[in-house]
């Protein structure tokens, strides 16, 4: 059975919405400034892509933490696709790695000031779980069921490709994926720890790259099965091909060098959907901008594909959103297919010898599939391909 | 309700019970890795066999909580000094413990982590139901693990978590090797949810949702003890397994998301 995309929701650095994310990211926006942290002392400020304060996120969601309003906006975008429900049973996948830390790190930071402050700990500490998120998603669109993925950095990419396994074993007709994550102190300074955070901000590919720039955002993806599309009024936006799962067994936090675990990922993700690497006609990589990750990406892609597709990263526009970033840059990848464009790789200035090829200049150009990756910490790989609908996947 | 798939091994690691549970780990492991990652490690080891004509191809692993102990940790140094240790981030990363298991045992497919809460050990068990033939067989390590902060939050935490979360929850690593062929004496497990309950008795849900998935069901039904916590499902699952119980379904509920799962064991006999 056949999946396809019926609805898209975003909300990152450039506001919300699918349509000004795409085209932000098509014109290459660049929306890093220094964020601080005003509870814990200041070492750094890091250049990261927030959510802007003034967008009506909030509205009418006082009170929720971060991550919770962020999904629940790109949520509610997806399913305007959905007007009426149609009796559908939607089940909800939603992605995560912070989920509601943000309340633990406040509560918990008043905590170690004052103990008796642990009675504000436990209540708060109630939405700590991820799975808080996907219930709360659930509940706003009267899913049917929730499971909550957490795979670091590849979350989301997870998340779609166990959707859409679930509506081909129809467990359910429709799918609505979120991905989410908000700026949080223990990602800021936990990636800070790490030295991983380029000082200049982010540049993907570029020779001179020194780490990643964090940003914030949910995605999400309204699925639904061919079945569906047959009795639903519903225009697809694209077609889920594949998905492919891998993991390194190399080391907790840096990627194999040659990337055989991404190649894997990536030979799985082609394989379900049932293509040649020939066939792909873009990759839009994990693309982070650390000297490792992208060097073994490339690597990864040069060993499968021959000749290699022209490849991009959207990280300097969206910032590198963790759980959210496969899901978030899918919705681009939606858009890519349906309005034929290949963005620009933002940051990058200068080829690096080592990798050996630049990514692709920002152009028009009709698209048939793109292949995206996600990777994530102990060497947690996911690959996606996607396919403009009515592609002829053999 | 998904298709059955079959357990070859389980085993449990609950340091209340086997206080010598870290004595077959590697040293280097004893000597750096988090609390949690051994427990994790552990119970994997113990079940896989990389020399095995069928080695473990993929792991999935389901928490609630994931390494709490090392977020605090992590926290108390960016509160002190403004950065955290990088080992606790690391280690405070849900998947940290499937990538531990994986880099250790040298499993290369798909690597997985659910956290749904009280009903993680069933939606770990959905998760396995739709991995490719190929990656079978799968590891479901599904663990948790008691911290000081946790205890000293529990007698504050509303009553409806405290009700499913009692001060005395016992914490583990269960580990269970499954494949989507049956062999001689495997025994076929399945899981439904985790579904809303919309704030109606998670018993009678637990009641629903297995008369729905399991039409005619004659057998028990655990809720009471299985819903005491995190891990408690997964334990009652072992026990269910080393008995050799027959037909039973083991429900959960997390009064967080306030949904509930179940989870169908059937034995070989």
């Amino acid at each position: 059975m056949d999946v396809f995309i019926a609805g898209t929701g975003a909300v990152c650095a450039a506001g919300i919405g699918s349509d000004l994310c795409a085209e932000a990211v098509r014109r290459g926006a660049d929306f890093l400034k220094p964020w601080t942290i005003p509870a814990i002392p200041a070492v750094f400020s890091p250049l990261c892509a927030e959510v802007p304060c003034e967008t009506d996120l909030l509205t009418g969601r006082e009170g929720l933490y971060r991550t919770l309003a962020l999904a629940l906006a790109a949520a509610s975008e997806a399913m305007l696709a959905l007007t009426d429900r149609y009796d559908l049973r939607c089940e909800v996948v939603t992605a995560t790695t912070v989920g509601g830390i943000s309340r633990t790190e406040q509560a918990y930071g008043a905590y170690r000031q004052d103990p008796e402050a642990i009675t504000t700990l436990a209540v708060e500490s109630a939405v700590h779980e991820p799975a808080v998120l996907s219930s709360e998603i659930c509940r706003s669109i009267n899913g049917c069921g929730f499971h909550t993925v957490s795979t670091a950095c590849s979350s989301s990419l997870h998340a779609i490709g166990m959707a859409k396994r679930l509506i081909e074993r129809e467990c359910c007709d429709a799918c609505l994926v979120v991905g989410a994550d908000a700026l949080c102190i223990t990602t800021v300074r936990g990636f800070g720890s790490l030295t991983l955070l380029d000082p200049k901000g982010c540049r993907p590919f570029d020779r001179d790259r020194a780490g990643i720039s964090l940003g914030e955002g949910a995605g999400a993806l309204l699925l639904v099965s061919s079945r569906v599309l047959d009795k639903v009024p519903i225009t697809p936006l694209a077609q889920i091909g594949g998905w492919g799962a891998s993991s390194d067994c190399y080391h907790m936090t840096a990627p194999h060098p040659q990337g055989t675990g991404a190649k894997a990922a990536m030979s799985a993700a082609l394989d379900e959907t049932g293509i040649a690497p020939e066939d792909i006609d873009c990759i839009l990589a994990h693309g982070t901008g650390t000297p490792d990750n992208d060097r073994a990406e490339i690597a990864a892609a040069r060993s499968l594909f021959d000749p290699l597709p022209p490849f991009c990263s959207v990280k300097r526009t969206l910032g590198h959103t963790l759980a959210a970033s496969g899901i978030l840059e899918s919705v681009v990848a939606v858009h890519m297919l349906r309005d034929g464009f290949i963005p620009p790789t933002g940051g990058f200035s200068n080829i690096d010898e080592e990798i050996g090829v630049s990514p692709a200049a920002s152009c028009e150009k009709p698209l048939r599939t793109i292949i995206k990756n996600a990777f994530g910490f102990g060497g947690n790989n996911a690959s996606l391909v996607l396919c403009r609908p009515g592609y002829n996947i053999s | 309700m998904n298709r059955y798939l079959y357990v070859t091994r389980h085993f449990v690691v609950s340091p209340s019970r086997s206080p010598q549970w870290r004595d077959e780990l590697p040293a280097a492991m004893k000597r750096r890795d988090a609390r949690i990652w051994q427990m994790a490690y552990a119970a994997a080891q113990k079940v896989t066999d990389p020399a095995d004509r069928h080695p473990v191809r993929s792991v999935i692993t389901a928490t609630a909580l994931g390494a709490l102990e090392e977020t605090r940790l992590f926290l108390d140094g960016a509160f002190t000094d403004g950065l955290g240790s990088p080992r606790n981030f690391i280690a405070s990363v849900h998947n940290s413990m499937a990538g531990r298991i994986a880099l250790g045992l040298g499993i290369s497919g798909p690597n997985l982590t659910l956290c749904d809460s009280h009903n993680s050990f069933a939606s770990g068990i959905v998760s396995a139901d739709l991995l490719r033939p190929q990656d079978f067989p799968a590891l479901i390590c599904v663990i948790d693990e008691r911290v000081p902060l946790l205890d000293e939050l529990q007698p504050h935490l509303p009553g409806r978590c405290r009700q499913f979360f009692l001060q005395s929850w016992e914490e583990a690593a269960v580990a269970f090797v499954v494949t989507d062929q049956p062999s001689e004496g495997s025994v076929r497990i399945r899981a439904a949810g985790p579904i809303p309950a919309n704030r109606r008795d998670p018993l009678e849900v637990c009641r629903e949702l297995t008369q729905r998935t399991i039409p005619g069901f004659a057998g028990r039904l655990l809720f009471e003890e299985s819903s005491t916590s995190f891990v408690q499902p997964a334990l009652s699952a072992a026990q269910a397994l080393t008995q050799n119980s027959g037909h039973c379904v083991i429900g959960s509920y997390s009064p967080v998301t306030g949904a509930c799962a179940i989870v169908e064991i059937l034995s070989a006999t």
